[in-house]
């Protein structure tokens, strides 16, 4: 039984199958309405609208296809088919590699090319005519082998092998990556840990952050090209144990490398003001940035750093003008106009916007899987390169003895077997 | 630029005109048996590559990027890559000459959707201002030509296969050279197609710190690209040749003309934010 099941996990009928069965599921995840990448609201819409497949789309995980726990199954189980396909592969090949001279039966299956009967001058005119079309030649007593393009056996391992190191990269990335995305403004500076970020994902063995590192931005820029919109950011990391510092400028394809963490820019970018706030009876102030532009748009609610307060500002672009709300509960306690380096009084906080900078979201990756994906990639690619460049083929002429008569039996292989057939052929109108 | 851009468009249609005035001798010389003629026609169908790289050349100096960005480009880069690599393979094997009987209306007909198209210059956008570009879009490209060439030769095949004995058919490679022609053409585009997809991979990491985000080109991809090694499969291990093989290359050929001329259309994408 065991025995059975492992013969068609690793058959390649099942590689076939799930290769087949791999197609629709993807188009399923491209055509209906996923999470994440459409609004809820979309997603309630849309089923809505489709009441019998929204309901099974529902009840099957397709409005979340590549997060569902049956493609997470049909990729483990392609993954162990492929796996034990590239063992399988590289044992038949490694025997293959030895030749058809050496042949056993698990070797290759070869083809019965010609019986003719034996004479030495027959089998040196075929190894010249062998030697004319490029086959390396290994001579016995009346026996030859040749062979060409004899790498290419292993183009197909090479390509099933850096498939499986891809795999497991991307296992390793979805267990111990980590990214987030924050929003600094020009001068803050924020420890680098999970609380300095507005939205983060991190796989259930993501190692941790940098210890004692922080980042900060030191200036964004935004300006127009053609229709498009670049933003670039001034930012540094710095690791407090060892002093080490890195300063960059970010742009789109142009991250901060820093000890595997690498820093992206991400294209939001907006005002931010900056406020210091006294507490009563607290030794120092506290100061915060809010963002007043977000994806939302400016009149956001807000929290007002180190105070018991929420806060709406409304935020005038073009004179940079400020109109804001500070609400205790639902009691404002204070309305109106506010100025750069103006101090508000609200119970006992002393509140004081200390100036009005420039924000930028930015991305944060650790991902160290990465090392192992470039394998895979650069293997699976060698492996087609080697597939396509040589198209190995071998034969193997000798003597052999039947019924008291000696006659010259010629065996081959060749993966493309008519191409290989008719090279044959014109080799034998040579050989006459 | 006026004047750089009233050349461009002059130089295009003029590459439409070769590429019309190549095919008709071809067809001439097949239909009516004048062997002379169909080498006329690949000599004009040279003058027409050589006008076209003038047309690449003249469009990278006024848009200051490759001609790969906007529909009109792309159809046009598209075009010439196959070009090349039909007249590279009928010059390694003269016996493929006669498909330019295909290959030069298909081309035609891709160069006239480009013409119809938007040809307003757009600038490069931050995102794609990325040496991975070029490898990403070369790759693409030779991808589509050695697929559409395999395609070809596929339907060539078939003909073959129902009209035996025609004039026109028995100027098409013979099997098994049609088969092998046509495996490595399909070699040659799936391992384009490979490291299109792996560079566009890397290009996204270094991009946007991901791998892969599932966008709708980037699926489509994939599903040609599993067509492919499914169709690899079918004709390595499981044997298929023949009539089955060329139908598989018919087919499979359109799940990538899918990917590349109607999911710009059909979904949002990162690619296709000047379509």
């Amino acid at each position: 039984m065991l025995k059975k099941s492992l013969q068609c996990i690793k058959s390649l009928r099942l590689s076939m199958g799930l290769m087949i069965l791999l197609i629709p599921v993807i188009m399923a995840g491209n055509l209906l309405p996923q999470t994440g990448r459409v609004s809820p609201a979309a997603i309630q819409e849309w089923q809505q609208a489709h009441p019998l497949v929204g309901k099974a789309v529902l009840v099957g995980g397709f409005h979340h296809v590549y997060t569902s726990w049956w493609f997470l199954c049909i990729f483990s189980c392609l993954f162990l088919n492929m796996a034990l396909v590239t063992w399988d592969l590289a044992r038949t090949t490694l025997v293959k590699a030895r030749g058809l001279h050496r042949y056993s039966h698990e070797a290759v299956s070869y083809f019965t090319l010609d019986e003719t009967a034996f004479s030495r001058e027959r089998l040196d005119r075929f190894e010249a005519v062998l030697r004319g079309r490029g086959y390396v030649l290994k001579q016995g007593t009346d026996e030859i082998y040749g062979r060409k393009g004899w790498l290419g056996i292993w183009g197909g391992t090479i390509l099933h092998l850096g498939l499986v190191v891809l795999l497991v990269g991307a296992l390793i990335s979805g267990l111990s990556r980590f990214n987030g995305y924050m929003e600094l403004g020009a001068g803050q500076e924020v420890p680098e840990n999970d609380q300095a970020y507005a939205q983060k994902n991190k796989g259930i063995f993501f190692p941790g952050h940098l210890q004692d590192v922080t980042l900060r931005l030191d200036g964004t820029e935004e300006h127009r090209n053609g229709k498009m919109n670049i933003v670039t950011s001034a930012v540094a990391v710095m690791d407090h144990k060892s002093g080490e510092e890195v300063h960059k400028t970010l742009t789109m394809n142009d991250p901060l490398y820093f000890h595997g963490l690498k820093m992206y820019q991400s294209d939001f970018v907006g005002p931010a003001a900056l406020f210091v706030v006294t507490s009563p009876g607290a030794p120092e102030s506290v100061a915060g940035y809010v963002n007043l532009q977000s994806r939302n748009g400016s009149n956001a609610i807000f929290s007002l750093p180190g105070t018991p307060f929420q806060a709406k500002i409304d935020y005038h672009a073009a004179d940079r003008s400020l109109e804001m709300e500070v609400h205790d509960r639902n009691e404002v306690v204070y309305k109106g106009p506010i100025a750069i380096g103006q101090t508000l009084k609200a119970d006992d906080f002393l509140i004081r916007l200390e100036a009005v900078n420039k924000w930028t979201g930015l991305l944060v990756v650790y991902d160290r899987a990465v090392p192992v994906i470039f394998t895979g990639f650069i293997l699976a690619i060698l492996g087609i390169a080697v597939m396509g460049l040589f198209d190995p083929r071998e034969i193997w002429a000798r003597r052999v003895s039947r019924d008291g008569t000696d006659i010259l039996e010629i065996v081959g292989w060749g993966r493309w077997r008519n191409m290989f057939l008719d090279e044959f052929h014109d080799m034998k109108e040579k050989l006459g | 630029m006026t004047g750089l851009i009233t050349y461009q468009r002059v130089i295009f249609w003029g590459v439409i005109f070769l590429y019309l005035a190549s095919w008709l001798p071809i067809m001439f010389g097949v239909i009516f048996d004048k062997e002379r003629w169909i080498p006329m026609g690949v000599r004009l169908s040279i003058a027409g590559v050589a006008l076209h790289l003038v047309w690449v050349a003249v469009r990278w100096v006024q848009v200051k990027h490759g001609p790969y960005i906007n529909l009109y480009e792309v159809a046009s880069s598209n075009s010439i890559i196959a070009m090349i690599i039909f007249l590279l393979a009928q010059w390694k094997y003269p016996k493929v000459r006669i498909l330019g009987i295909f290959i030069l209306p298909t081309v035609f007909l891709f160069m006239g959707f480009g013409a119809l198209s938007v040809k307003d210059p757009v600038a490069l956008s931050p995102m794609l201002d990325s040496s991975w570009l070029v490898v990403h879009v070369l790759t693409a490209k030779l991808t589509f030509g050695s697929y559409l060439i395999s395609c070809v030769l596929a339907a060539a095949y078939i003909m073959k296969e129902k009209g035996r004995d025609s004039r026109l058919l028995r100027r098409f490679p013979v099997n098994p050279v049609n088969e092998e022609l046509n495996r490595k053409f399909v070699t040659l585009g799936f391992l384009n197609h490979t490291v299109m997809l792996v560079s566009g991979s890397v290009w996204a990491n270094v991009a946007f710190g991901s791998y892969w985000s599932w966008d709708p080109i980037e699926t489509w991809s994939l599903i040609s690209w599993l067509t492919y090694g499914i169709f690899y499969h079918l004709i390595t291990i499981h044997g298929w040749k023949g009539n089955r093989m060329a139908w598989m290359s018919v087919a499979a050929l359109g799940s990538v003309l899918f990917a590349f001329f109607c999911v710009p259309y059909i979904f949002v994408n990162s690619h296709n934010i000047f379509l």
